[in-house]
């Protein structure tokens, strides 16, 4: 419980300065050129529409991935509110070794904020510092027939599990305008898990959305396609 | 060239860097040995050593031949069994050896619940279990106490304490 408590303060304390971080950065940016001078860039710049690549290869070229797509305003070409929703996939054939066979397919949902950290925001290039909630729900089920190797003979082995899992993620992207409305870029992620309904004895293996249990870093390729934005010309 | 491409491509490298330096392999749990943890007492309750050297022999339907999982150990205060996967009970016999022509044993029987418990696929199977009932002969035996139910990868767990009659 402590330890919730602190990630869940962690989480709270870090949006909140990051928050005040770009606040503070873009309120020093007016004042040095202006103090008169006012954004006059309209609030609502458009949406935009992203497919993550990375998960699907991941999928295609391993045991697990995901399916991936986000929707995200675009607010003074500055502020990004997003929601990420996608299908984690993992399912590994019977293992050579363990002779076990799991499966895990269950979708998850992302809901945050990036902020366009560049100096020009206008610019076909951004930079971007963000955080999200992400939740997702799922089981875990793994089956085989395994060798008991201190009482011997070939036992059937079955496990399932239900968990909810929820964390947070921190992330860095860039990307950049490529064409018309197409944009291409990276995201690097930092993850933190808030809670979970498991038992806590290490039983998850894939986490929908989140990877690997225990791997805090991820990232994403992203093709992005922007509507109603007037883009600027390469 | 332009700073900001430049800068652009150095921030991407460093990101495919860092996402391949995350892709990690599965750790297997050093600690995820499911073992029944047992402990010599006297009568009375207090810690104590065998007296003699032990040996532990599963008997082993399954496999139709028993086998000996510990062989003539000495000093012992304490020892680990592992548990049958599925069974719903496993019995083992201890052997104290007096000298090389006598020998003193008991029979043991445990009864349990499995949970099967899963890591990875890359990791091995693993069951945990939740000690039921004991029966056991009294030859060197007084007293087979389960102190702590449950049986998992928990080090520090005690799960039975074996309480020997006055003379051993």
């Amino acid at each position: 419980m402590t330890h919730q408590l602190r990630t869940y303060l962690f989480v709270l304390t870090a949006a909140i300065s990051l928050f005040a971080f770009c606040q503070d950065v873009n309120a020093q940016g007016r004042d040095k050129k202006d103090k008169a001078e006012v954004d006059s860039t309209e609030l609502f710049r458009g949406i935009s529409l992203s497919y993550d690549l990375a998960g699907t290869v991941m999928r295609l070229v391993s045991d697990y991935g995901q399916f991936e797509g986000a929707l995200r305003v675009n607010l003074k070409d500055r502020y990004f509110p997003i929601i990420e929703l996608g299908l984690g996939d993992a399912k590994h054939t019977e293992d050579v070794v363990t002779h076990i066979e799991s499966t895990v397919r269950a979708p998850y949902g992302r809901i945050g904020c990036d902020l366009n950290m560049a100096k020009d925001k206008h610019d076909k290039y951004r930079i971007m510092l963000g955080a999200r909630y992400a939740l997702t729900s799922f089981k875990t089920k793994a089956h085989g027939d395994i060798t008991d190797p201190y009482w011997g003979g070939r036992v059937p082995y079955s496990y399932e599990s239900k968990c909810t899992y929820h964390w947070a993620e921190f992330l860095f992207s860039v990307d950049a305008q490529i064409w018309g409305p197409v944009r291409m870029g990276w995201s690097f992620r930092y993850k933190a898990k808030l809670s979970s309904s498991d038992d806590g004895i290490g039983d998850l293996w894939y986490i929908p959305g989140y990877g690997k249990n225990g791997n805090r870093l991820g990232g994403t390729f992203n093709i992005t396609f922007e509507l109603g934005r007037k883009n600027k010309k390469i | 060239m332009d700073k900001s491409v430049m800068l652009l491509r150095a921030i991407t490298m460093f990101v495919v860097i860092a996402g391949l330096a995350a892709c990690s392999s599965i750790d297997c749990s050093l600690t995820g040995k499911v073992l029944c943890k047992y402990y010599i007492q006297t009568s009375e309750g207090e810690d104590s050593v065998l007296e003699y050297p032990l040996s532990v022999t599963f008997s082993r339907p399954l496999a139709d031949e028993d086998t000996v999982y510990i062989n003539q150990q000495e000093n012992v205060s304490s020892f680990e069994l592992p548990m049958s996967h599925i069974a719903e009970s496993d019995a083992f016999t201890l052997t104290l050896h007096i000298n090389e022509e006598t020998t003193i044993s008991d029979k043991v029987t445990i009864t349990k619940t499995n949970q099967a418990s899963f890591e990875s696929v890359e990791c091995p199977a693993r069951y945990r279990h939740t000690l039921q009932d004991v029966t056991y002969t009294k030859n060197f035996i007084d007293t087979i106490i389960i102190n702590d139910t449950k049986v998992s990868n928990d080090a520090s767990a005690k799960n039975i304490f074996i309480r020997l009659n006055g003379s051993n």
